[in-house]
């Protein structure tokens, strides 16, 4: 019976992944020098559980590669090597590599090899600096094996399959970590090699006699060939006796022990016993199970149905009329008060720590820090901030931006800090929190801060601002977030290509979000943005058009107001506005843009509601306004299709349904036909 | 086995005359390039006048490439054909140390 490995797959990939997120984290924390060893445990483990399950699944590029880092942290947990810079900035490029490869595996593309090839030469270059360092002789390799365990010989014989090239194997490799466990003679057969026009380039032709004078463990000196097991044929023994066994170990291994590893049997090939892999892959918190996200999202429609239901019952309840209608009353707010909670519950499910996002900048500042020459420290706090899953993935590439814009344009080189008067370390702070329904997350720095008369001058010079036109220092921030603004003198690579905060800024408003800038000149910056925690349910108020309800969400709307006959203005073929605070705002009639009936055309018959999209105001012109309410949103788009300016649904207490209105959309739908 | 058939890349070199030519490694000689260095010593396999092989840029050097280096060099010397190598680094010789094939390689003195 064989086993269908691949049910494990995404269970291997997600743990992979998490456990390479540990063990980045791990690598950052680990002092130069006098490393913790319990951090050097924790990396290693990694290492070793993702080259046990790459070994059993057969990605024998990742168990290579991962066996090539677990060989040198083997050396740095037996003190063998000391932490450098340069060690701790490969295993972190072998961090990222080995994410690329797993990434690769699992979306079935091809890794880049040539480059997972050159951080394993940089990676046994390393290994090649330890003291046991082979010295050259012919053919023989002499090391000092450790002096305590008495020395064996072993006889090795090492037959590789024609593939094992193609496994990602190289022998060279695997006779360099025997080299490395005593002194090796190494008898190379080539009679097998065909002339070199037949020879195909990918075939391992060469065999090997070994023999190897060491105090290794037969273990030891089997886990050399580990990930070559499968696709070669192995013999290990024993040629003598150690001059003095002692008892237990003789007692343990009887020799000669020849085994012939001829083993392609899948799943314990990566020598994972189960206690390790049980310690290797309890990365996660004890007490939580992993739930799909599926389910989750499951649970929560089947809330949001019971809290419609739940509204259609107050709303009927209060008709009721008789000697058990206080009792019902009664009891429909209690079960509003236990649906809020469960409703409540629920969405804690989806939550996750915004340290998930957080714990990529230690990372980013460093090797960002390096590129450019700057020194900076980097402070986290609120790592435990929860918001929604939607939206943690979503505030991600919003918050590395701005990161990178502090680090880039922000953090002075550390001469120009010293200076100022400034530390030659440059500050960074990252900052989470809650604010009534919003996470507020917040990105400051202690750097040049922004220099509004150059932003000014800039905007000016694009004809972004008048020449005569006086702004405020708000004001003039805010212009960092229009396309195509830069300031940088020089762009880099990291920033300054104009593309970036804008993008920032529109990520953020798609969430429902905003962002504010503050900043003094010389002593630094600071960014808040602000987001709702979760994107499922809104605060919305809800308009009447005819006979027709609508929900606007209520972060958008700055105003309400009834204005009177006459203060509606045409302009030739650009529609009407109207004049609101100093600035004039186009009107959307909200009946012409859905084509339905109001109730009244006269303006001082209804009201205009002046909301804010995309960037722009705009009014609405609607006949009422109606309650305030949360509303869960439910997509049209899953369940029904893509309508132009409404960007969901949702279903009222009285079981009608209300349409979300898109304000982005519907801002950019008018402004194209009011320039058509 | 005297005859000169040449490969045709060493034909279209007609006008230069054979007189001993060097073949230089590249820093990665891996197997990701064997196909490419097979081709190369393949074209030279016959070449009547001595051959020298440059090593002295090579930064890695995999089982691959050095089992061509060794069939090449073996088909030669059995043809009576020289092979000589040059400046090989401290990153080539290990490997060919470490795998046994100094004497065969004739890079060891």
């Amino acid at each position: 019976m064989t086993l269908d490995l691949t049910q494990f797959h995404a269970a291997f990939f997600e743990e992979s992944f998490e456990a390479l997120d540990s063990m980045e984290s791990a690598l950052l924390k680990l002092d130069l020098g006098a490393p913790e060893s319990e951090l050097i445990n924790t990396i290693f483990r990694v290492a070793h559980s993702i080259k046990g399950g790459s070994a059993t699944f057969g990605f024998s590029d990742i168990a290579s590669f991962t066996h090539s880092v677990e060989t040198l942290l083997d050396e740095l947990r037996g003190n063998r090597l000391q932490v450098t810079q340069a060690m701790s900035d490969v295993l972190l490029k072998s961090v990222d590599a080995t994410r690329d490869m797993l990434r690769a595996v699992q979306n079935k593309q091809p890794a880049d090899a040539q480059r997972v090839a050159d951080i394993q030469f940089d990676l046994e270059m390393i290994l090649a600096q330890r003291p046991t360092t082979p010295a050259f002789a012919p053919a023989a390799i002499a090391t000092t094996a450790p002096p305590s365990a008495p020395a064996r010989r072993w006889r090795i014989v090492f037959k590789p399959f024609r593939e094992l090239f193609e496994r990602g194997n190289d022998p060279l490799r695997i006779l360099r970590e025997l080299a490395g466990l005593g002194t090796l003679d190494v008898r190379t057969d080539i009679d097998a090699l065909p002339p070199l026009a037949s020879i195909d380039p990918s075939s391992c032709y060469f065999e090997w006699q070994l023999e190897l004078h060491s105090a290794a463990t037969e273990a030891e000196v089997r886990e050399v060939f580990d990930w070559a097991e499968g696709d070669c044929e192995l013999s290990i023994e024993i040629l003598d006796a150690p001059p003095s066994v002692p008892p237990l170990q003789a007692a343990a291994a009887p020799a000669p022990a020849a085994v012939a590893a001829k083993a392609a049997d899948g799943a314990v090939l990566g020598g994972l016993t189960p206690t390790e892999a049980q310690a290797a892959s309890g990365v996660g918190e004890t007490g939580s199970i992993r739930v799909n996200v599926e389910k989750i999202d499951e649970l929560m429609n089947t809330v949001g149905e019971l809290v419609i239901t739940q509204s259609m019952l107050s709303q009927l309840g209060r008709s009721f009329e008789g000697p058990a209608a206080e009792q019902l009353r009664q009891g429909l707010a209690q079960l509003e008060r236990n649906m809020r909670e469960l409703q409540e519950s629920v969405m804690r499910v989806r939550m996750l720590p915004i340290s998930f996002v957080f714990s990529r900048f230690p990372r980013m500042v460093r090797d960002l820090a390096q590129r450019l020459g700057k020194q900076i420290d980097l402070t986290l706090t609120g790592e435990g901030t929860e918001l929604d899953k939607t939206v943690l993935e979503k505030i991600g590439d919003p918050l590395v931006h701005l990161v990178r814009n502090s680090i880039d344009h922000g953090i002075e080189r550390p001469e120009t800090r010293l200076a100022a008067g400034k530390p030659a370390a440059g500050s960074l702070r990252l900052n989470a929190c809650h604010r009534g329904g919003n996470i507020a997350v917040e990105v400051s720095d202690d750097g040049g801060g922004l220099d509004s008369a150059r932003i000014l001058a800039k905007a000016r010079s694009r004809g972004l601002v008048g020449p005569d036109e006086q702004l405020a220092d708000s004001q003039i921030y805010d212009l960092i977030f229009l396309p195509g603004f830069s300031t940088a003198e020089q762009t880099t690579d990291v920033s300054g290509r104009g593309v970036g905060l804008d993008v920032v800024l529109r990520n953020v408003k798609e969430l429902g979000g905003k962002i504010e800038v503050t900043s003094e000149q010389g002593t630094g910056a600071r960014f808040v943005i602000t987001l709702p925690l979760t994107l499922a349910i809104v605060d919305g108020q809800s308009i009447a058009v005819g006979r027709q309800n609508y929900i606007v969400p209520l972060v958008s709307i700055i105003e309400s107001l009834q204005i009177r006959q006459g203060s509606l203005n045409r302009i030739a073929g650009r529609g009407e506005v109207f004049a609101f605070r100093g600035e004039y705002v186009p009107v959307i009639r909200l009946h012409d843009l859905f084509g339905i009936e109001s109730r009244t055309q006269e303006v001082e018959e209804g009201l205009i509601v002046i909301v804010e999209g995309d960037g722009r105001r705009v009014g609405l012109f609607v006949d009422d306004l109606l309650g305030q309410q949360q509303v869960v949103i439910k997509s049209l788009e899953t369940n029904y299709g893509h309508v132009d300016g409404v960007s969901g649904a949702t279903i009222l207490g009285d079981g009608s349904v209300a349409l979300i209105l898109d304000l982005p959309g519907i801002i950019r739908r008018a402004g194209t036909r009011a320039n058509a | 086995m005297k005859t000169r058939r040449k490969p045709a890349a060493a034909r279209r070199r007609k006008s230069v005359p054979e007189r001993a030519r060097v073949l230089a490694l590249d820093e990665q000689c891996t197997i990701a390039r064997a196909g490419e260095v097979r081709s190369r010593l393949v074209r030279l396999l016959e070449h009547a006048a001595p051959v020298t092989i440059d090593a002295g840029r090579v930064e890695r050097v995999d089982t691959a490439c050095l089992q061509l280096l060794t069939a090449f060099v073996r088909d030669r010397r059995s043809a009576g054909r020289e092979v000589t190598w040059r400046a090989p680094t401290a990153a080539f010789l290990e490997s060919v140390t470490l795998l046994g094939l100094g004497s065969l390689l004739g890079t060891s003195a």
